[in-house]
């Protein structure tokens, strides 16, 4: 199946190759059918292959020639098919209008001699200025719409930079461009232009204007046509009054020069045909004629000259005790808006306020600088209430008028609602204001603890619960089981020791020994204690025994009389003489006493 | 056979996955050096690709958010904080990142409950990941457990009292903590929210020259009620006006 779908995706290719295959042996002249007689056009030549030589270009003798010939040249290869075209690009400009024919041009393409269709191009519209409606000027030379030959010498008159203002007597603070012109004459190509070092500019703040592209329009010039375009534009505002110097620049500029090919592939070959010529021109220094601001100076003028509206703004809305709140100053207009100084603005004692912050969208239109700043005034009203922020004035300078001008700043009257907040919440954000962003985080790849998901959560958790669960019974049944064995021994125990009495009183009664009585009855006691009471039988001394039992037996004389029974018991067996006489009594003594300890033994 | 062919195919996914984490890794250091050689701009492009990565760690958000911060793109940053805590909530840094935005913004704090308790829940749900909340949930509900079985097989009234008392209270907590996980696992898969990304207005109707209603301000965070025709939405602000915008003025987090 892939391999069938490569297949076909191969023959689609290929479908795309074909045209261009059998494409290969013509040369096509695009051209527009009609232009305005203000637009530049373009006339190319396209053939499908790099194998292109003798191009011999037609005869634009009707036309003016901006640019060209250009060539460019493609060449592509998919799944070794190689497709690849050529284009010869000439930049034209009408000089009149009517309807013109541009002669064929031939080329030798693939080896065979090829020439393109006459292509007429209608010119319409009327010329827009006097000096691009060159249709009647016959004195030209037609060398002067070729391109430089490698080699020729460039003169100041072919190429040279001119320097402007926009105005010679100024204020102080009034702002001039100045523009930087390059000036070339038809037929030098122009491929590069750059500053050699930045101007050194004294009492005078500066603002590069940038120039993406140049854009160049023709021009006469001491009977001659020239290309032009500005390459350089300072916006600047002198600070100072009298005579002040604006330094002279040199620039590098790059031309190109064509080189003579024997053929258009050596033209491709050898970087288009063209060299790169370097040369210096400089401008030299122009003088600004600065007259100081007229006297006397209003006490509210901070420096601002131009001409500006001035608009006042408290944010938010609704301003609370506590909360942080804006007072806006925005000044719009023209002219030296970057340096005018802040004003300052007389608070309400009851107001805290700081240092204010400005923001600016200015631009650069025409000569000056317009647009507007904003002045932020952070305050915070300590207490609820009536406050006025007074009225103030805004006073500037307005050079085409020749006067300063006074702008009212009408009062502000707020009426502060009590807030929420306290003086530790404000501060605490005022010193948020005031702070950096935390630094970057150094990220290593996912951390090594696992995520758990809720269900995995509640999953582990159960099994948690079962488990113990399980194991709870199991531990509960063991403990119940060791419980059981112990109190069965107990209960086993004293049935064990009334039998063995009785036994004991059946032989007595037969035999009446009184010492093989006494000591099987001794040995009895000693079993019965042993296991009732948990004592073994090697630490089974008196003494320890009775302390033993009377913590767990609630009454002390029925421990004595056991105590007794048991010296009795000793006594007949290594003093027989002095011990007791045994007879039905004690037997019933024994017994007896047995069963007070069984009533009153502490669980 | 089979298995080899498994098995190469096993190492073949191993190394494509190493690689792919080196260039990522590459890329985060190179922005990082960018940020701090101060080509802010140029590291904003960089940690944007390095997010494009699959499986990308969304902590990269963060460092996002600061370069977008340092070329002033004070709502974007807040973006991506936001992206940034809703995997990592709670994340210090990020919340005084963002509030540091917002003030910049001018951007007023956001209302809260009048209801302490209330206030309280809803912060701690805010500020912890459902993974981090199962995880304390399943370690109190292990204490609860031993609680228990020290009442269970203790011999001391007074001892087995106690643990009595703790094992309910650590039940309590243990079922608390799976309500707020349970919540928060429900907001967060049911809930959009959306940063506006500059200054509008809310209208009545998803047309465009419906009534304006309310005006939002870039770096707000609200909650997505609707989509309409995949170009509107309904969003309620923060002080609940609730209108439509176009798509293009927020971006949802």
């Amino acid at each position: 199946m892939k391999f069938q779908i490569n297949r076909y995706f191969l023959i689609f290719l290929t479908s795309f190759l074909i045209p261009v295959v059998l494409m290969s042996q013509t040369l096509k002249v695009e051209a527009p059918s009609s232009v305005d007689i203000n637009d530049y056009f373009k006339v190319q030549y396209v053939t499908s292959t790099t194998n292109v030589g003798s191009f011999v270009p037609p005869d634009f003798s009707d036309f003016e020639l901006l640019a060209g010939p250009s060539y460019s040249s493609f060449s592509q290869s998919i799944n070794g098919r190689v497709s690849e075209s050529s284009t010869i690009t000439f930049v034209l400009r009408p000089r009149g209008a009517g309807s013109f024919t541009i002669g064929p041009a031939s080329a030798v393409v693939n080896g065979q001699s090829v020439k393109t269709k006459p292509v007429t191009i209608r010119v319409t519209g009327t010329a827009k200025d006097k000096s691009s409606d060159r249709s009647s000027n016959s004195s030209r030379q037609p060398d002067n719409y070729t391109v430089q030959k490698a080699g020729t010498r460039v003169s100041n008159q072919d190429v040279f930079i001119q320097v402007s203002t926009s105005r010679n007597h100024v204020y102080e603070q009034e702002a001039v461009l100045i523009t930087y012109r390059i000036y070339a004459k038809l037929g030098v190509g122009l491929s590069n232009v750059s500053m050699v070092k930045k101007p050194d500019f004294k009492d005078i703040v500066s603002q590069e204007i940038p120039i993406s592209s140049i854009q160049t329009t023709t021009e006469q010039l001491n009977g001659q046509t020239y290309r032009t375009g500005k390459i350089l534009q300072y916006l600047v505002f002198p600070q100072k009054s009298g005579k002040i110097r604006i330094p002279g620049i040199t620039f590098n500029v790059t031309i190109a020069q064509q080189m003579e090919m024997e053929s258009m592939m050596d033209a491709f070959f050898n970087g288009g045909g063209y060299v790169g010529v370097n040369v210096q021109r400089s401008v030299d220094d122009t003088y600004l004629d600065v007259k100081p601001l007229p006297l006397p100076k209003p006490t509210s003028f901070t420096g601002a000259v131009g001409s500006f509206n001035v608009q006042r703004e408290v944010l938010p809305e609704v301003v609370q005790s506590n909360d942080v709140a804006t007072y806006r100053l925005t000044v719009s207009g023209k002219g030296n808006l970057r340096l005018i100084p802040a004003m300052s603005v007389s608070f309400p004692s009851d107001m805290e306020h700081f240092d204010p912050k400005t923001s600016e969208e200015v631009d650069v239109v025409d000569d000056n600088l317009s647009g507007s700043v904003a002045y932020d005034y952070s305050f915070v009203p300590r207490n609820a209430g009536k406050q006025i922020i007074p009225e103030a004035v805004f006073t500037y300078f307005n050079p085409e008028l020749n006067k300063y001008v006074d702008v009212k700043i009408p009062a502000v009257v707020l009426d502060v609602k009590k807030g929420k907040r306290t003086r530790e919440d404000v501060e605490r954000e005022m010193e948020l204001r005031n702070s950096d962003i935390r630094d970057l985080h150094d990220i290593r790849g996912n951390s090594l603890l696992p995520s758990l998901s809720l269900w995995g959560g509640l999953l582990l958790q159960g099994l948690l619960l079962v488990c113990s669960i399980v194991l709870f019974i199991l531990l509960r049944r063991f403990v119940a089981g060791r419980m059981d064995a112990v109190s069965m021994k107990r209960k086993h125990s004293t049935r064990k020791l009334l039998k063995t009495i009785k036994k004991v009183r059946k032989d007595f009664s037969v035999s009446r020994n009184s010492t093989i009585a006494f000591a099987a009855l001794s040995d009895a006691l000693r079993i019965y204690l042993s296991e009732r009471f948990n004592i073994p039988l090697s630490d089974f001394n008196s003494e320890h025994v009775q302390s033993l039992l009377q913590e767990r037996v609630q009454q002390p004389e029925v421990v004595t009389t056991l105590m007794q029974i048991l010296s009795d018991a000793d006594c007949a067996k290594y003093a027989p003489a002095l011990a007791p006489s045994l007879n039905e009594n004690y037997f019933d003594r024994v017994v007896s006493v047995v069963d007070e300890v069984e009533k009153n033994v502490a669980q | 056979m089979f298995r080899t062919k498994n098995i190469t195919l096993l190492i073949f996914a191993c190394l494509s996955f190493f690689s792919m984490s080196a260039t990522g890794a590459e890329t985060l250091s190179q922005a990082d050096s960018l940020y701090r050689a101060g080509s802010y701009g140029e590291a904003v492009s960089l940690y944007e690709k390095a997010l494009k990565q699959p499986e990308a760690d969304a902590a990269i958000y963060y460092n996002l958010g600061n370069a977008c911060f340092r070329t002033q793109q004070y709502a974007k940053a807040i973006l991506c904080y936001e992206r940034m805590l809703r995997e990592y909530p709670g994340d210090a840094d990020a919340l005084f990142n963002l509030s540091l935005c917002q003030s910049k913004l001018s951007l007023k704090e956001q209302p809260r409950s009048d209801f302490f308790f209330i206030t309280w829940w809803n912060s701690f749900r805010d500020m912890h990941s459902v993974s981090e909340l199962m995880a304390y949930a399943f370690v109190f509900l292990l204490l609860c457990l031993l609680a228990f079985a020290g009442y269970m097989f203790l011999h001391s009234l007074l001892w087995r009292k106690v643990c009595f008392g703790f094992s309910v209270a650590l039940l309590v907590v243990t079922l608390l903590l799976n309500v707020v996980a349970i919540q928060r696992a429900y907001i967060m898969s049911n809930t959009q929210w959306a940063i506006v990304m500059q200054d509008g207005t809310l209208l009545d109707n998803p047309v465009e020259k419906a009534k304006s209603v309310h005006k939002i301000h870039a770096g707000e965070k609200s909650v997505v009620l609707e989509v309409y025709q995949n170009n509107w939405l309904k969003i309620e602000m923060p002080d609940k006006h609730v209108g439509w915008v176009k798509k293009e003025q927020c971006s949802i987090i």
